[in-house]
């Protein structure tokens, strides 16, 4: 899939565990785990607010597309 | 993200129809030969034993519905007294993410997780009795196998031969649910 989820870079970065985030923002661990792992269908809009206000980013540190055409 | 890999699911709305159409007429045979043969003779077997042995294994299946260890008794194929649905889906999930998401979509979809082992990937649920049904218990067990994960998927009803399609659709609601939990 061309979108990359950051979401292990951002959670180093700022030195924050999966588990502590879930319980900070109120989304599961397993579904944080999917959303890390860019298993997840999709992601909504009030998920990424409590993501970005957590680890206090921007969406972009978060999500990031990757063109497969410029592999090319 | 996921895919059906082996299922007992019948394709069409249409061919449902029928196989329940059949499934009732068999039935309705079934019973005029056993009420016929009831009233023509006075055969002990159809006005004792045979409803004796059906009650009481009613009832030693909605007692020992919650122990895993009854799981061969349920799934069986040769136990013909319970309705049975059985797929096998393939997932990208690694096994353990698999293991607990599948039990949290479970309790949201209103079932009570019995029993789950994470090492052997067992998980049983199991569903109440309402007025329109004697309950249904799930076995799931996941597995790993060339580096996808497999889920092994068998809904049981409690008591009844033929289910009229109603596991079938629990399973399609359980899939289109867990499909839903995707949108994080």
């Amino acid at each position: 899939m061309p979108i990359i989820v950051n979401l292990d870079i951002m959670l180093a970065k700022r030195k924050v565990k999966l588990k502590d985030l879930s319980l900070q923002i109120g989304i599961s661990n397993v579904n944080l785990s999917i959303l890390k792992q860019s298993k997840g269908k999709a992601i909504r809009f009030s998920t990424l607010e409590a993501i970005c206000e957590a680890l206090d980013c921007q969406p972009g540190d978060i999500l990031e597309y990757n063109n497969p055409k410029n592999k090319y | 993200m996921i895919k059906e890999i082996k299922s007992n699911h019948i394709s069409t709305k249409y061919s449902r129809y029928i196989k329940h159409a059949i499934v009732l007429i068999i039935i309705a045979v079934i019973s005029v030969v056993i009420a016929k043969v009831m009233f023509d003779y006075n055969i002990i077997f159809f006005k004792i034993i045979l409803p004796v042995t059906i009650l009481l294994l009613f009832l030693f299946s909605i007692i020992v519905r919650r122990n895993i260890r009854f799981k061969s008794f349920f799934t069986s194929k040769y136990n013909i007294l319970t309705g049975k649905f059985r797929s096998n889906y393939e997932f990208e999930f690694s096994k353990e993410l698999l293991f607990y998401k599948i039990i949290e979509v479970l309790q949201e979809s209103g079932f009570n997780v019995r029993h789950s082992d994470k090492n052997t990937g067992d998980i049983l649920a199991t569903s109440g009795l309402t007025w329109t049904s004697w309950g249904e218990n799930i076995y799931i067990d996941i597995k790993e196998q060339d580096g996808l994960t497999i889920m092994e998927f068998c809904s049981s009803s409690i008591f009844g031969i033929y289910t009229w399609g109603k596991n079938e659709d629990n399973y399609y609601k359980l899939l289109s649910k867990f499909e839903e939990s995707l949108t994080i």
